[in-house]
């Protein structure tokens, strides 16, 4: 009986145990997990801070749900290191020995090192005990540092609770690595018409006060509030791979094969913890992303089997709902495009408004707000690479459009169809 | 036996009876948008051609359910929406090829044809025919004759006599 171990209980930790699950009834399956609860949403966070969903509901799996697939899950323990020499995963409650080890073991939010980051009132964005802490402290005047898709829902969410929200974000424009300037810029407005402050360009130097947060100092001015919530990134969680001689790539993160192993045959990885490949650039990426996390544990899990599935790489696809209006991002941006000729496609009705990105006649990537009906069909264009030209042929001739209806729905985009 | 919600686009007028059928007797509104049917309209080319959930076997939008929500249903291998704890994020929305994910505003969950029990409203209302609720093997069996018979020109019985 082949005895597999996966460390982390996140999106892809529970995946790969699904699968393997599914696919071999008896192997022994070990979930070992820091965290002291069940798999949960982390996606859904700020929706539970902002009262939208309880914290039940934040719940994927209940305990008995891992009794059920017969797996063993050990909660609320840290593992110490990997003996990759005799199989072992050390933790503080005893050695496991494995066969197989699939380190799903995530992320952690990145706390840059300005003075005051540890003062009482200072709060990261990964957990749902993060959020227990959020709520238990009663916010009122929150600087939410950081505008990607984690600080803009958070800011939104504290806004919804009552809290008076300003947004810090270093760079140019809000939501930078998933939006265009342009579409920014309208969500920004968005916000603001809200009530959200936000300060684009503006570094936060420090956090300071007496016993607690007080007030931030930006590089512009300062700003006085009793809450400073962080999402300025996400850390690949590395150190006990590291440490067990598994290769960390240039961007941080465990590198992997296209089977999701490591450089230590038998050890796989996934989710967050991985450099994986972008699916359109062929580069190494990191997408941080429930879907992708999920797709990474399957093939994580399949592998470590023995089925041989090459993981097709990692895909941005982003929602997210700003105070009821929703907006999507998918692919990349211009930015992330720098040095290819990108051909912009820019629509609007009925107060929803799109982007499409174009290079050499293909979708990659697309932005949208107000409007998310109809992108499945643009997502499958783009991962499939297909030809605008060919999609203009196939909806303008009815007999091709008949046999090919799965592209009608981009139609709405391109001003075709 | 396994039945589907078969389309035949050639006689689909477009009417859009199916969208309020579906809409009124599953979010009890006659609200188009809420329809889990869609119909996609090519008006300079007259092409209606509806869309509905394909039931995949291994559906994209359960890939990418931020709450994992999206099960299918081991009896019938309907794809269920899961509305207990759907957020609405709409990334099923994203990730669907055919547009069969539907927002329902009224609720607040996203929705997706799971074929009404059995008792498909859209297509009991259909007045052409277009949609048929049918064993998928009979059905298939039938799209593969007449096609046949259109790319041969060659009528059915004929073929069956030469072999």
């Amino acid at each position: 009986m082949v005895s597999i171990v996966i460390v982390g209980n996140g999106a892809a930790g529970n995946r790969a145990a699904e699968i393997i699950r599914g696919y071999d009834p008896g192997a022994a399956i070990t979930m070992v997990a820091r965290e002291e609860s069940p798999e949960y949403s982390a996606c859904a966070l700020p929706d539970y801070l902002s009262g939208w969903i309880s914290r039940e509901q934040l719940f994927i799996k209940q305990w008995s749900d891992y009794r059920k697939s017969n797996i063993n899950i050990i909660s609320g323990v840290n593992v110490a290191r990997i003996d990759a020499g005799q199989k072992l995963l050390v933790t503080e409650q005893g050695d496991i020995s494995y066969d197989r080890l699939i380190l799903a073991t995530g992320s952690r939010t990145f706390l840059p090192p300005v003075p005051g980051h540890d003062l009482p009132g200072n709060f990261a964005v990964k957990t749902v005990t993060d959020i227990d802490a959020i709520m238990a402290h009663r916010p009122q005047r929150a600087v939410v540092v950081g505008s990607g898709n984690i600080g803009v829902e958070m800011a939104a969410s504290l806004k919804v609770r009552g809290c008076q929200v300003t947004l810090v974000e270093m760079r140019g424009q809000i939501l930078p690595r998933i939006f265009d300037p342009e579409s920014a810029g309208r969500i920004r407005g968005m916000l603001t018409t809200h009530g959200i402050r936000v300060f684009t360009g503006e570094e936060l130097m420090a956090v300071s006060g007496c016993d607690r947060v007080e007030k931030v100092s930006t590089s512009q001015q300062v700003i006085a509030c009793d809450t400073v919530v962080w999402a300025a990134g996400m850390k690949p969680e590395v150190e006990i791979a590291s440490q067990a001689g598994i290769e960390i790539g240039e961007l941080g993160a465990i590198k992997v094969d296209p089977f999701l192993q490591t450089n230590r045959p038998g050890i796989y990885a996934c989710g967050d913890c991985i450099e994986a490949v972008d699916m359109l650039t062929g580069m190494p990426a990191q997408r941080m992303l429930w879907p992708n996390a999920k797709r990474q544990g399957e093939v994580a899990g399949l592998n470590c089997i023995g089925c041989q599935v090459a993981y097709e790489g990692a895909i941005s696809l982003v929602t997210s709902e700003v105070f009821g209006v929703p907006v999507a991002s998918m692919g990349l941006t211009a930015a992330a495009l720098t040095g290819q000729p990108v051909q912009v496609v820019e629509g609007e009705c009925q107060g929803s408004h799109w982007r499409l990105l174009l290079v050499d006649d293909r979708i990659m990537g697309m932005q949208a707000i107000g409007i998310t009906a109809g992108l499945g069909a643009v997502m499958a264009m783009m991962k499939n690479r297909v030809l605008i030209t060919d999609f203009r042929k196939i909806v303008s001739d009815p007999e091709l459009a008949q046999r090919a209806a799965w592209y009608l729905p981009a139609g709405r985009f391109l001003n075709a169809g | 036996m396994n039945k589907h919600l078969q389309v035949e686009i050639d006689k689909c007028t477009g009417c859009g009876l199916c969208q309020l059928a579906c809409a009124v007797n599953r979010s009890q509104q006659f609200n188009p948008s809420l329809a889990r049917i869609k119909i996609h309209r090519i008006e300079l080319q007259g092409l209606n051609v509806p869309s509905i959930c394909q039931q995949c076997a291994n559906p994209p939008c359960a890939a990418v359910c931020l709450m994992n929500v999206i099960k299918k249903d081991p009896a019938t291998g309907i794809t269920v929406p899961g509305h207990n704890s759907c957020i609405g994020c709409r990334a099923c929305q994203l990730a669907c090829p055919f547009e069969a994910r539907t927002y329902d505003h009224i609720h607040d969950v996203m929705v997706n044809c799971d074929l009404c029990w059995g008792h498909p409203a859209c297509v009991e209302i259909c007045p052409t025919g277009a949609l048929q609720y049918c064993d998928i093997s009979s059905h298939l069996a039938a799209v593969r004759d007449a096609e046949a018979v259109k790319r041969t020109r060659v009528p059915d019985w004929e073929r069956g006599q030469h072999g």
